[in-house]
């Protein structure tokens, strides 16, 4: 490891200095001390591993879960129905062992290995609020598991809480992250549509969009002639939908299976295991301890700074210190909020980086559920070939261009055209349902929505110290709702989407909408977000913490608005923006 | 998967997890033997034979596999022990217990000592008072038990291959293209 640094220092004179005074470090512990720490390997800490490896930077990643590897810790990825047990129903026991992961919807037999077992991962949350803590701890974490939309904030967001008066302004602007979304693209692949929608801009290195089927150019074609403020476009998803040899390593273009949540053995989708921990252990500097949970950041008040953390080995419950120079906290929001809770310090006794108070509070989740489908006449000669691991989109058109209406803020709406598959509610028995049960439906459209939720201090996580888990580590509590203006927005979520299937032409409309349920649509965020002024935020605008220089915190935490679209390209955008900024630090001395 | 999937897939799940006897006829109570074949799970051989005699009329064998032939009853089988909480395979039991009662109230036999053009007249007149129509809270007997058959059969290795367009790997997607008349329904691996 020294040879490697020593090289690396020369190479790049910048680094010298630095270098020299890491390895006096290792002389009181080589083997535990890095260049740097990330906490995580999902979605932001894949992207950390990657740029500090490739940076020369030496870095350890703790990840609490086991390891997956690519391709090899796929054990279903490959399997048909019927060589499951019991295909795609979820036995009593896997609803008991899994009873809020099992009601997601891409949970069952081809999958629970990805999904926590909520028996053992207990958290708390009042009676009348419920809350749902969907997880996957293991190498990737949800990035095996996610949705795979690829959306871009824009100016809308950025500006909106400051436009509307609400929370605190974000400290970056569109222009300061549109870099780093050109990046991220570019390397994990976005297959996206050049359109002119402002708001949610499209990407230079979009690869084709998966086409729009026969339903779904109809329903376009009638609503953009209706609404001149909607256009109907192919959701950006992170999926390799073409690739020059060479171009993506590893990895190969989309089948059509729409297996995606199994993982995919072509690495045609985004996760950290296919992408970013390849390419960082490719350049011989990653370090990835799995069952290791940190517990804790050890926060050292003679040097003003964070000099490593505590692990606890979930396996052995045994305890570790490991140092490094710089730490990124990516353990996804509520578990990096939570780590900071629990690094009290006699500076920092509401926990770590929180002079300002606001750590854990703030907590957002989109809101969904509300949607309805219809019938359409006519295309039956038109058909699909494959399975299409994407859906469309209806960029968000409330309040765009001026407050509009009697809520702030706005959604989404998305879904998409199929034919009903083997209808088993007809009437018929016999041969000549057998026959009749081999051929295509009817055309069918269905939409949802994904819409934004307000900044509320009251919407919060804590810690209770006095009931650990099993390894120690102290109990989560989350207490959040939606809101006034969620609720308003959901009554006119769903009749503009009631509207929009009738002015596309569709039959039998039927229409629903859930009471939304936090953390349901798994985009928890905002406990210990950016800011400008330190006394109102825990993060600046490069995701460092205002309190201790040294430390960062990458993931949903940092998020001050939730805006509506899926966040997950903005905080790889922001991790890498991050990385950059920490690494152009260190080279200075200045952490 | 996505959402549309997600959709189609709860709203069969959530009507699955309801029972009620055919025709909305009064639950009757009744002694029931447990299985007494090493090979059944929950079922006594009585009820498989009768689920076999109903499932072989839905889907009898053609120039493809019959129900029973892929082993549909005895995947019902398993679903009454492992999948359905105790209160569903109780009304699973109790339905299908009403429905040889009302086969035998109609034609003073069980309806596995009937003959298969009888069984054919019998379950023709059920299926068009049951199926092709929506429910809210009780959900008679057959409809659940009909869309089980079918949904198992189409989750079979034999079920799929035979009759659908068994397609693993599609490779690239194509949005749009001309479906042929008597094309089949193309299915891949998902659940």
């Amino acid at each position: 490891m020294c040879t490697l640094r020593l090289r690396i220092a020369l190479k790049n004179a910048g680094y010298a200095v630095n270098y020299l005074y890491i390895s006096v470090m290792e002389m009181m512990n080589d083997s535990n001390t890095y260049d740097t720490i990330v906490v995580g390997s999902g979605m932001t800490g894949g992207w950390a591993a990657k740029e500090f490896t490739e940076k020369g930077l030496s870095t350890l990643v703790l990840e609490r879960g086991r390891d997956v590897k690519h391709v090899k810790d796929y054990p279903t990825a490959n399997m048909a129905p019927w060589e499951f047990k019991h295909r795609g129903h979820l036995t009593r026991k896997e609803k008991e062992q899994y009873f809020i992961q099992s009601q997601k919807y891409n949970f069952d037999a081809s999958s629970k290995h990805f999904f926590v077992n909520d028996q053992e991962h207990r958290y708390e949350y009042p009676e009348d609020k419920p809350f749902k803590w969907f997880r996957g701890y293991q190498t990737g974490g949800r990035s095996l598991l996610w949705g795979r939309g690829a959306y871009r904030f824009s100016d809308l967001e950025f500006k909106a809480n400051a436009k509307d008066g609400i929370g605190i302004d974000w400290p970056i602007r569109y222009k300061d992250i549109a870099p780093w979304y050109d990046y991220i693209e570019k390397f994990i692949g976005v297959a996206g549509a050049q359109h002119d929608v402002w708001q949610l801009p499209s990407g230079k290195h979009y690869l084709p969009p998966f086409e729009l089927n026969y339903g779904e150019k109809v329903v376009k074609e009638r609503l953009e002639a209706h609404y001149s403020d909607r256009k109907l476009i192919p959701n950006p998803v992170a999926h390799i939908t073409k690739a020059k040899p060479g171009q993506f390593k590893g990895r190969s273009a989309c089948q059509s299976r729409n297996l995606c949540h199994r993982g995919c053995p072509y690495g045609a989708y985004f996760s950290s295991n296919s992408s970013t921990l390849p390419a960082a252990y490719d350049t011989g500097n990653l370090t990835l301890l799995s069952n290791t949970l940190v517990h804790s950041v050890i926060y050292d008040e003679h040097q003003d700074k964070a000099v490593g953390v505590r692990v606890i080995n979930t396996q052995t419950n045994q305890t570790t210190e490991y140092f490094a120079r710089v730490i990124f906290l990516c353990a996804s929001t509520l578990i990096s909020t939570a780590i900071l809770m629990n690094s009290k310090t006699s500076r920092f006794s509401d926990g770590l980086a929180n002079s300002s108070g606001v750590l854990g509070h703030y907590l957002m989740d989109h809101h969904s559920k509300v949607g309805g489908m219809g019938i359409m006449e006519g295309g039956e000669d038109r058909i699909y070939q494959g399975f299409r691991p994407a859906m469309t989109a209806i960029p968000r058109f409330r309040n765009v261009n001026g407050q509009e209406m009697d809520f702030l803020r706005g959604y989404g709406v998305w879904g998409g055209a199929y034919r009903q598959g083997t209808n088993a509610g007809q009437v018929g028995i016999g041969a000549g349902l057998k026959q009749k049960l081999t051929q295509y439906g009817p055309w069918i459209m269905s939409l949802g929505t994904q819409a934004e939720t307000l900044p509320n201090y009251n919407n919060q996580v804590e810690i209770d110290e006095n009931k650990n888990d099993k390894w120690g580590f102290p109990m989560i509590k989350v207490t959040a709702e939606y809101g006034e203006n969620e609720m308003l927005m959901r009554e006119d979520i769903y009749q503009q989407i009631e509207e929009m299937l009738e002015v596309a032409g569709l039959k039998d409309i039927e229409m629903h909408k859930e009471t939304p349920v936090f953390g349901d649509t798994i985009h928890e965020m905002g406990t210990a977000r950016m800011g400008r002024d330190q006394s109102t935020s825990v993060l600046n605008g490069y995701n460092q913490c205002h309190d201790v220089p040294n430390l960062f915190v990458t993931d949903g935490s940092c998020m001050v608005s939730s805006g509506n679209v899926s966040t997950s390209l903005t905080y790889m955008a922001l991790t890498a923006r991050a990385c950059d900024y920490a690494v152009k630090q260190m080279k200075k001395g200045n952490i | 998967m996505n959402r549309r999937e997600a959709i189609k897939k709860s709203t069969w799940i959530a009507k699955s997890a309801i029972f009620a006897p055919a025709l909305m006829s009064a639950i009757q109570s009744c002694e029931r033997k447990l299985s007494e074949t090493e090979n059944l799970l929950v079922l006594n051989d009585q009820q498989h034979r009768l689920i076999e005699a109903i499932a072989d009329t839905i889907i009898p064998k053609t120039d493809t596999p019959s129900a029973s032939e892929v082993k549909v009853p005895q995947f019902l089988d398993l679903l009454l022990k492992d999948v359905f909480d105790q209160e569903v395979t109780e009304k699973f039991l109790t339905g299908l217990e009403q429905f040889d009662e009302d086969c035998k109230q109609a034609s003073g036999k069980s309806y596995t000592q009937l003959d298969q053009s009888h069984r054919n007249d019998y379950l023709e007149q059920i299926d068009r008072e049951v199926m092709g129509k929506e429910y809210d809270t009780l959900i008679p007997f057959y409809f659940t038990f009909k869309q089980l058959c079918v949904r198992t059969y189409y989750s079979t290795e034999q079920g799929i291959k035979q009759n659908l367009n068994y397609v693993p790997v599609p490779g690239q997607f194509q949005g749009d293209i001309a479906l042929g008349a008597g094309d089949k329904i193309m299915v891949g691996n998902q659940m």
